[in-house]
């Protein structure tokens, strides 16, 4: 993957006040290049003896990033999308399946010895439940200090120091030292897991989620202490967040994650002005905002829920919900048809139609028929126009025969879009984006263009 | 032409807890119109939850009711009751609180429903989404046959059946009426093949799927008053503008009045009409989502609003509330406006708790604050440290990293200067 400077210059520059020095246009802080993590179901050996084929559970299937040094990427998308486990992938807190992070350089996976130690010293995190991660049997001025203890930083007086003043700094007192973490509320919890990732100095950070388990109000402090750490100690920050008010408030550059897949990513101005992906659009619009103007707002939200991570769909993973997905070149449909379609076929497809109901296999063909009106007044909301109704017609009589395989087959030749046939790459640049859409007709440096919707592909 | 269909007069709501009595919520009214969307907003801790269940009656142990009233219209229930209970009828109106249990629960799923946060844990895993609902059904069907009598429900279901139910699955408690009718109401809530969907069990729904067929289980009733108790809050945000959108619908549809409980102000601006701003288990202020949103008065709303970053804009930097929720334990309370401690406009007349204040904007625009009737007038205001105590710094009080961290800067006038230069060394 090649990265431009222009993206790093802008990208670091889209939010104000953060300094645009001289080191952001050398390397990136942190590279994650095709990374892959895939988690294996039934594979135990139990599993393996009853002869089970093992699943996998692709959480992160290929996703390449760079993080600069001194912004903070965002990694924004709904629950089982991945981030956090490309967060903790990446930190090595969980093993790669295939790919590569480097960390100034170097493979963080190939580090061993006194090279991972010092990485481990480099790079923190900072987790969501400020409840489950802090040892309820440590005080604060232990858990705090854990990290020096491990690394063997300074001397006995030089820790107990700079756990005060670590305490201080994230806006405890530090005569709370002996203080449990059941003591504190949710937000001083929070600053206490801040306080620890930060006692050795790191140069990166990782904040999974840093804000959800509080309150608005609380959040905001957090928010508000994050911002300063990062400018007082030159900090690097990857966001993970569902929240994309958050990801707009502190990030600079924001990826888009969706089943396990980066689909966009780019300068936070342009993210949230210009979306290019319809799942990054979809997800802007679906936030109800906290103006009164919000009622009359025109929303369009998207249908559907996301599909398993175990068989995620062939191409595009978010054609299955995509509101302007491509269809073929020849065919003159409006897009609500098109989806109507399409979503039929996805079902034809998985098998997820009930024909019980309906009545036992071979029909002679007055029933045939019977059987198809009926079949399609279950399965279609609204009428079809001519051509294409005689085309599912076709493909549901081959289910009166319970033939899958033909039916499936009689709406794939017709109706068969780009975006299920290959998935889309995610490009390189200030602002790419992984959809169909923006893709080059030809040679033409198109990225920016908005392709047309039936165009060619 | 509008009318309150339940009214809460200084509802108090106490819990015993081995660390003492924590005063949940306190003398809390509440007005209710019939059709309109009334929104209770507040951080964890400020009493939300524990009103709705008030009104529903779901207060166990060590949790009491101990002062208040909930007056509900309802005229069949007048009739029902005027005999028992001739004390608590007024007019169209029956207190609530001054009927028997048994009375109260057969209002449950009838008149009042609840849908809950966390649709995974509502329901049970054991038997299908369609019988769960039909069993909804069958109690209200039963419940309307016989209308003030809970026996009636479990009289089709005796100890007979339960041993029978256990060596023959086909024994069950619903019947094929029923089960049609929760066909229907899973079609309702726009489950697609609810045929099929029907017959599953909830782990093979998702969670959207679920809170569907949640709410499903709370109209089985044609209950007058939803209440929706952070209906959206465990739900990713594409699947949250699904479910407000279904509520939105079924409201404009059926004219019921729902009750809708959240943390979020997007959600409240999304969907409701009045909003009621829950602190330290007191609205402290009320009106219509303009009075609220745009002409809001007390400290605390301003704050809440100033704590939400702006989707629409790179804002500037947040403007949170310091300090934290206040404790809600008796013997930790005084007796004064209860946000004192962190309102950066605290006077010493916030030290004698306020009444509510009508306020500018509509007529139902109140406000729990001294500001509503009085400038702010710095001559009286409280010295930063008036409040003390060790949890104070917890507030943004070294948000310029420039200054000297030991100097406490008071919750009174916390510093709002955003940082523009990157400023302090590393320890």
């Amino acid at each position: 993957m090649s990265t431009d400077d222009a993206s790093t210059a802008d990208g670091t520059g889209a939010n104000g006040g953060k300094t645009t020095d001289e080191r952001s246009v050398d390397e990136p802080l942190v590279r994650v290049d095709d990374l892959h993590k895939y988690f294996w179901e039934n594979d135990s050996v139990f599993d393996r003896l009853l002869g089970g084929e093992p699943v996998a559970v692709r959480a992160v299937d290929g996703v390449s990033f760079d993080v600069h040094r001194g912004e903070t990427l965002g990694l924004v998308g709904e629950s089982g999308c991945g981030k956090s486990t490309t967060g903790e992938t990446l930190l090595r807190l969980q093993e790669a399946t295939d790919g590569r992070v480097e960390f100034e350089g170097r493979d963080v996976y190939d580090l061993g010895g006194d090279e991972l130690n010092e990485f481990r010293r480099e790079a923190q995190v900072v987790f969501q439940d400020p409840f489950s991660s802090l040892d309820p049997r440590m005080t604060v001025g232990e858990i705090v200090r854990q990290p020096l203890d491990v690394h063997d930083v300074d001397t006995d007086a030089e820790r107990r120091k700079r756990v005060r003043d670590l305490l201080e700094r994230v806006g405890l007192s530090a005569d709370q030292l002996d203080r449990y973490p059941h003591e504190f509320s949710g937000g001083q919890r929070q600053r206490i897991g801040i306080a620890r990732a930060l006692a050795l100095e790191p140069e990166f950070l990782v904040l999974d989620e840093p804000t959800s388990a509080l309150d608005v109000s609380v959040q905001a402090q957090v928010l508000n202490l994050l911002e300063d750490l990062q400018t007082e100690f030159d900090l690097t920050y990857l966001l993970i967040s569902h929240d994309l008010s958050v990801i707009r408030h502190i990030c600079d550059r924001v990826a888009v994650m969706y089943l396990g897949e980066i689909v966009e990513i780019g300068p936070v101005e342009t993210i949230f002005e210009e979306p290019k992906h319809p799942y990054t659009e979809a997800l802007l619009e679906s936030v109800p905002r906290a103006t009164t103007a919000e009622r009359d707002r025109d929303r369009e939200t998207i249908s559907g829920d996301v599909p398993s991570p175990r068989d995620p769909p062939s191409g595009c993973r978010f054609r299955t919900r995509c509101p302007m997905v491509i269809p073929p070149d020849d065919l003159a449909i409006d897009q609500d048809e098109y989806r109507a379609i399409v979503n039929l076929r996805e079902r034809i497809e998985r098998r997820d139609v009930s024909l019980e109901s309906l009545g036992e296999d071979d029909f002679d063909a007055g029933e045939t028929r019977a059987f198809v009106t009926e079949l399609k007044g279950r399965l279609l909301e609204s009428d079809l126009s001519g051509r294409h109704e005689a085309v599912v017609d076709e493909a549901l009589a081959h289910l009166a025969s319970a033939d899958w395989d033909a039916a499936a087959e009689r709406l794939a030749s017709t109706y068969e879009s780009v975006c299920e046939r290959r998935n889309p790459e995610l490009g390189d640049g200030h602002h790419p984006v992984a959809c169909h859409l923006y893709d080059d007709p030809e040679s033409t440096s198109g990225t920016d263009e908005r392709g047309d919707q039936a165009g060619p592909n | 032409m509008t009318e309150d269909v339940l009214r809460v007069n200084d509802l108090s709501t106490r819990f015993f807890t081995t660390e003492g009595q924590v005063n949940a919520v306190s003398n809390l009214d509440l007005r209710i119109e019939r059709g309109e969307i009334f929104g209770i907003v507040g951080e964890s801790g400020s009493g939300k939850s524990v009103t709705a269940r008030s009104v529903m009656n779901l207060i166990e142990s060590p949790g009491e009711i101990t002062s208040g009233e909930i007056w509900y219209r309802n005229r069949d229930l007048v009739e029902d009751v005027e005999g028992d209970y001739p004390d608590a009828v007024d007019g169209e109106f029956v207190d609530l609180l001054a009927l028997s249990d048994d009375v109260r629960r057969s209002l449950r799923g009838t008149s009042f429903s609840m849908i809950f946060q966390d649709p995974e844990s509502s329901f049970n895993p054991t038997l299908t989404v369609g019988e769960q609902l039909a069993e909804a059904v069958e109690v209200q069907r039963r419940a309307s046959a016989n209308p003030r009598s809970t026996r009636a429900r479990t009289r089709e279901y005796s100890l007979g059946n339960y041993l029978l139910s256990t060596v023959l699955p086909s024994q069950r408690y619903v019947s094929e009426a029923s089960h049609e009718r929760a066909i229907e109401l899973l079609e309702l809530v726009g489950i697609p093949d609810p045929v099929e969907r029907a017959d599953e069990y909830p782990h093979e729904y998702s969670g959207g799927m679920l809170q569907r067929a949640m709410i499903a289980q709370a109209l089985a009733g044609e209950p007058d008053l939803l209440i929706a108790d952070e209906p959206t809050t465990a739900l990713d945000v594409t699947i949250q503008a699904q479910i407000l959108d279904l509520l939105d619908e079924l409201q404009a549809e059926t004219g019921m009045t729902i009750l809708l409980i959240t943390h979020n102000l997007g959600v409240i601006a999304r969907m409701c009409d009045q909003v009621g701003v829950m602190y330290a288990g007191e609205i402290v202020e009320r009106g219509t989502l303009e009075d609220v949103f745009d002409g809001h008065v007390h400290p605390y709303t301003e704050g809440l609003l100033g704590s939400v970053p702006d989707l629409e804009r790179a804002g500037g930097r947040l403007q949170p509330i310091p300090g934290n929720v206040p404790s809600l334990l008796d013997h930790e309370m005084d007796d004064r406006c209860q946000f004192a401690d962190r309102c950066p406009k605290a006077m010493e007349d916030c030290l004698e708790h306020p009444p509510e204040f009508d306020a500018p904007g509509s007529d139902h625009h109140e406000v729990r604050c001294v500001l509503t009737e009085t400038e702010y007038d710095e001559s009286r205001a409280l010295p930063a440290d008036y409040f003390g105590g060790k949890e104070r710094p917890t507030a943004d009080a070294y948000a310029d990293p420039g200054t000297d961290i030991d100097e406490s800067t008071g919750p009174g006038n916390p510093p709002r200067q955003p940082v523009d230069e990157p400023g302090g060394d590393r320890p």
